[in-house]
């Protein structure tokens, strides 16, 4: 009886890592995609972690098909594919929770942007859309200007 | 070997600060939450295929299939790691 691809009863999913060559892994991860598509192969995800260079891990139901995935793929290293626990594929691929370390009242630098190199008292946080307002220290007048939170760190206060 | 031909090594994408779904740099709106807010300043990328069977998917509550980055800065996620 054959069985379509959409009818394959779901097989349990591995996780196996993929070694690429160092700095090409979103590259690959993006080819890997394509050919998922175009072959229908039965790969569920693929996770370039940020913390390991030169590895990119691939979630399939049929570990046959992770050798169609690969097979003469640019930047793939012939070294054999790692079986991985979903736990430590998971870990690599959860968010980093980024919440923002400053609060109103808190002296800080700006990093970047026009107003880099000055320094301002923040006056509002803005979590959802990522940004603060400062008071620049630096101007002679009352002058608020609203950066994005990356462009800011916290400064210690001068005395 | 022709000068020009190797490809960038990162694609142009940018994440979305609400979701983190990777869209192209010229696309406004998030396809998948429909924030307007994006930032360049992005880690790591996870490229969700088949979002009904994927475990990944699963644990990262992500529902719809796509490209989503993995740290956004200055985002405030939802899914914490475990």
């Amino acid at each position: 009886m054959v069985v379509s691809g959409e009818e394959r009863p779901a097989k349990p999913s591995r996780f196996y890592a993929v070694y690429v060559t160092g700095g090409t892994e979103a590259r690959v991860a993006l080819m890997m995609k394509q050919r998922t598509e175009a072959l229908g192969l039965d790969v569920r995800s693929i996770i370039v972690p940020p913390e390991l260079r030169g590895v990119v891990v691939v979630e399939v139901g049929d570990p046959g098909d992770l050798y169609d995935l690969i097979r003469g793929l640019r930047d793939v290293k012939r070294r054999r594919p790692v079986l991985i626990k979903k736990e430590e594929a998971v870990k690599l691929a959860a968010p980093v929770v980024e919440i923002p370390t400053v609060e109103k009242g808190q002296i800080v630098e700006i990093i970047s942007g026009p107003f880099r190199g000055m320094r301002g008292r923040v006056v509002e946080v803005y979590e959802q859309r990522g940004e603060v307002d400062l008071v620049l220290l630096e101007s002679d007048f009352r002058m608020i200007v609203t950066v994005p939170l990356e462009q800011v760190r916290p400064a210690e206060e001068r005395h | 070997m022709p000068r020009g031909r190797q490809p960038s090594k990162r694609p142009k994408l940018k994440a979305c600060r609400r979701c983190g779904a990777l869209v192209d740099s010229k696309v406004n709106v998030c396809p998948i939450c429909g924030s307007t807010e994006f930032t360049d300043n992005w880690e790591g990328m996870i490229i969700i295929l088949d979002s009904s069977r994927s475990e990944l998917a699963r644990e990262l509550q992500i529902e719809k299939p796509g490209l989503y980055a993995i740290r956004v800065a200055g985002r405030v996620v939802k899914r914490a790691a475990q």
